[in-house]
């Protein structure tokens, strides 16, 4: 079965590149424009990996990832890649508190990025 | 008719004037009684004696200075003299006469008539008048202000006490100097100020660098003319205030002003920049993807693949920009961390190369290897050089040879880093040098500079316990050099109170 991944982004430009690349790679593609789309997503869909952007309107990505954090079930340790155009905060609390697995930063190599997805989720039994 | 009772009760009713008949050879015949008031004998002492042994000087006398007044009294009618006159006690005292003469019935001259008073008030006059000019020279001793008057020639004619503190002079040697000894430029400046003067009578708030020995101060002098009772100028008058400190603090309330606009200027352009740059990285990022997912499908048509990788380099030169761009403007915080200045370098060279190129300019580097690290902030460091190249490069416009050499090196000695930035542009005189770095100075044509951009790399360079310095030729070129002190361990410490990194061996 083909490992999910959920991109999340408000530049439709990124998210449909994104999408090709990915789905390219053979992996099942779902996408949102918002963050509370995102969240409605990952409640309902079973998602191995999160590909989340940090700026959105109105929900952040460190909203979206917080969020999912609290969840009381397994749904809460879903694979989160932070990827902004931002560099990456350099406060380590909000990292901590966010806790994502990863933040790249854009624009990134798609090879480099195709790596990081693939170590990231690496240690998921298949 | 008149009764001699008459005569004598009036002659005797002026009793503060002295009233004495003599013949024409001075022999005394009436002596009222203001006359033994005034000079000390009672009529009878007097009547029949000398009027010239009992009442004048013995210069008077030797002169025979009555024979004169016989003379004028013939001649004109009468006469008045002011005279030192003789009291019985010895002394002289200041006294006015007049005299007149006495005819007979046939219109004879037959005796002089002297009508004669002390001028008791003189002295107290004297006094008056020394009172008020010690009050005005009081007045003038204690002024805050340098006051200086002149002759109508320039020659100095009094200094007060303000003035001679202010050139460490005594009054002896500055008395009978011309005036231009203490201007800057000299008899030149003493001209001008003078034909200001003729012209408009008087000169307010004016200013100008006054010489004192190898001392240069700016002052602020208000003159004026002086005359006489005729209207004629008999010379002039300055009251001189030493204006460093107001300079001063000028100075540094501009730069301090300069400096909040340019904090101002580089927030906003920071915040522009970083959103400009988050703007285009989202684009960037899917071409590089959909590049990607081209360059895969090409495997087999290395012609349009060729392409594709040269759109990539396209893509990667504007990533590096906006890397630089956003890198040089985050200059919101100033962090001050162990750097090295040849990265500094680099980075601004990697964002000025193609222009400097573009206009000509030879760019050699001269980068001294394993120089040790600097405390400093990198932004602000790029922002200093950025500032020198961009001047360096204005200089050279309309230059023939255009050349940018820059260079680093370690002073072992002074323990510090320097950067130098020299270009063979027009150069500088020397008092462009002197102003180079005030705030708002500038060689630009208008519109070109406001003249900030120096007056806040010295500061910056300042903040770091740095030096920036100038050397030029008029026509030839210009090198500045930034000394910045090697970064020593312990100062990290201080600076940001935790751990040190181990890093700063070279």
């Amino acid at each position: 079965m083909p490992r999910r991944i959920l991109i999340v982004d408000d530049d439709i430009l990124v998210l449909d590149a994104l999408r090709e690349l990915l789905v390219a790679d053979d992996y099942e593609v779902l996408t949102a424009a918002r963050g509370q789309e995102a969240l409605d997503i990952l409640q309902r869909e079973h998602v191995d990996l999160v590909i989340l952007d940090l700026i959105m309107p109105k929900m952040t990505g460190l909203d979206v990832c917080k969020q999912v954090r609290t969840w009381k079930d397994e749904k809460s340790r879903v694979k989160i890649i932070m990827l902004s155009a931002k560099s990456e905060p350099g406060k380590q609390a909000i990292r901590e508190e966010a806790e994502y697995d990863l933040y790249l930063t854009k624009p990134i190599d798609p090879l480099k990025l195709k790596e990081l997805i693939h170590s990231t989720l690496g240690d998921l039994p298949q | 008719m008149h009764t001699p009772e008459l005569l004598n009760t009036l002659l005797d009713s002026a009793t503060h004037t002295a009233i004495v008949v003599t013949d024409l050879d001075g022999t005394i015949l009436e002596f009222n009684r203001g006359a033994a008031k005034v000079f000390g004998y009672t009529a009878d002492e007097a009547k029949g004696k000398s009027l010239t042994k009992l009442t004048y000087s013995e210069d008077d006398r030797n002169s025979h200075f009555f024979e004169y007044v016989v003379e004028q009294v013939k001649s004109v009618g009468w006469t008045e003299e002011r005279l030192l006159r003789l009291h019985k006690s010895g002394h002289l005292f200041p006294a006015i006469s007049t005299a007149t003469p006495l005819n007979d019935s046939n219109g004879k001259i037959r005796g002089i008539l002297e009508i004669t008073q002390d001028m008791p008030n003189l002295s107290s006059l004297e006094k008056e008048l020394r009172n008020s000019k010690n009050f005005l020279e009081n007045i003038l001793e204690s002024s805050i202000d340098a006051i200086i008057t002149t002759d109508h020639k320039g020659y100095i004619t009094y200094v007060n006490r303000a003035f001679r503190e202010l050139v460490g002079l005594r009054s002896s040697q500055i008395v009978g100097k011309h005036i231009s000894i203490f201007y800057k430029e000299g008899i030149d400046r003493a001209r001008q100020i003078m034909s200001k003067l003729r012209e408009f009578g008087h000169i307010r708030d004016y200013e100008f660098d006054m010489k004192i020995g190898d001392r240069i101060i700016p002052i602020r002098t208000s003159d004026t003319l002086l005359y006489d009772d005729c209207g004629e100028i008999v010379g002039t008058m300055g009251i001189f205030q030493d204006i460093t400190t107001r300079k001063r603090l000028l100075e540094e309330l501009s730069a301090t002003q300069a400096q909040l606009i340019q904090a101002v200027k580089m927030r906003a352009l920071g915040d522009l920049v970083a959103g400009v740059a988050h703007e285009i990285n989202n684009p960037l990022m899917a071409s590089d993807i959909i590049l990607h997912l081209l360059e895969e499908k090409l495997e087999n048509n290395p012609e349009m693949k060729k392409k594709v990788l040269l759109i990539k380099e396209c893509n990667r030169r504007i990533q590096d920009i906006v890397n630089k761009l956003r890198e040089f403007s985050r200059k919101a915080e100033v962090e001050f961390t162990d750097m090295d200045v040849n990265d500094a370098v680099r980075s601004v060279i990697a964002i000025t190369r193609q222009q400097l190129l573009n206009q000509g300019i030879e760019l050699k580097l001269a980068l001294g290897s394993g120089l040790p690290k600097v405390l400093g902030d990198k932004n602000q460091i790029e922002q200093v050089l950025m500032n020198l190249i961009s001047n360096a490069w204005d200089a050279m416009e309309g230059k023939h040879e255009k050349e940018l050499t820059i260079r680093t090196y370690l002073r072992q000695d002074e323990r510090q880093v320097k950067i130098g930035i020299r270009d063979t542009g027009i150069g500088m005189t020397e008092d462009q040098i002197e102003q180079i770095f005030n705030p708002f100075f500038t060689t630009k044509d208008s519109g070109k500079g406001v003249g900030l951009g120096l007056s806040i790399c010295y500061r910056i360079i300042e903040a770091h316990q740095g030096k920036i310095e100038v050397t030029s030729t008029l026509g030839t070129g210009t090198e500045f050099l930034v000394s910045l002190p090697v970064y020593r361990e312990k100062e990290k410490e201080k600076a940001d109170g935790h751990e040190l990194g181990g890093e700063n061996a070279a």
